[in-house]
């Protein structure tokens, strides 16, 4: 990695602030999309119909009274297949809206390590060395 | 870190031993939560008992069963039962995952004094 130069630390902590900001965003925004999200799933064709947030919680379930008339066994199934779409319609958006934004933030630069205090240090000492001579 | 007793102006090559060993408990505890997470099942049910639900760790339903009697109540009653039933399994399956990370992480830190339930909402609410 480039490090600053001491005459450009302040250009340069202007700019990893903005990309910050830029970075914090992007998170709001996708945090704000994926709590808009509605998964909808169906089953027992169309006559249950499931939509599902973010989180996998339930928001609503409509049942078409006709499909009361299927036995209780094929109800259940068919219940938990709609649930279950929704829930993977509502990941499947999540992820595309994650992945977008992963693609923003993973442009923020490297943290300034040790190394980066070490060769600072040394360059210190030698502009104190060569003041010296 | 004072809480793990080292001095760090006299590090002895026992703290590095005992730290070693540490790491090493941590890591033994921590790789089994993935297969005991696996293992959760929540189950919840509507008032009266007639829709059952089952939920994985994440909140994944993978078990609706509608009795009878539920189903003569109509689809509208019908549907308030089955949102409870499911949220209910989901809430159940919710609170083993945060006993189980508690229990894991307390046993692969003692000393840490860190509630990971805590600190999960602490980052949640960052992005606030």
């Amino acid at each position: 990695m480039s490090w600053p130069a001491p005459d450009q630390d302040q250009e340069y902590l202007e700019q990893v602030l903005q990309q910050t900001t830029n970075a914090m965003r992007h998170l709001r925004e996708a945090k704000r999309l994926i709590g808009e999200i509605e998964g909808r799933g169906e089953a027992a064709d169309g006559m249950i119909l499931a939509t599902a947030d973010a989180g996998g919680s339930m928001r609503r379930i409509d049942i078409n009274p006709r499909a009361l008339r299927l036995d209780t066994a094929t109800l259940s199934r068919e219940v938990t297949r709609a649930i279950q779409a929704a829930q993977e319609a509502s990941a499947r958006q999540a992820k595309e809206i994650v992945d977008g934004v992963a693609g923003q933030v993973g442009l923020l630069p490297e943290p300034l390590d040790e190394t980066f205090v070490q060769h600072r240090v040394e360059a210190a000492a030698r502009d104190l060395y060569s003041a010296g001579l | 870190m004072s809480g793990y007793g080292i001095d760090p102006r006299n590090i002895r090559s026992q703290d590095i031993d005992r730290t070693t060993r540490q790491v090493q408990q941590a890591e033994a505890v921590l790789g089994d939560v993935d297969e005991l997470l696996a293992e959760i099942s929540g189950a919840g049910e509507a008032d009266g008992g007639h829709v059952k639900a089952s939920a994985t760790a994440e909140g994944r339903i993978l078990r609706v069963l509608i009795g009878q009697q539920a189903v003569r109540q109509g689809s509208k009653e019908l549907s308030e039962q089955i949102l409870a039933a499911v949220s209910r399994a989901q809430d159940d399956a919710r609170r083993q995952v945060e006993a189980l990370l508690r229990e894991q992480f307390q046993q692969a830190v003692p000393d840490a004094g860190i509630d990971p339930v805590a600190l999960q909402q602490h980052v949640d609410r960052l992005l606030g």
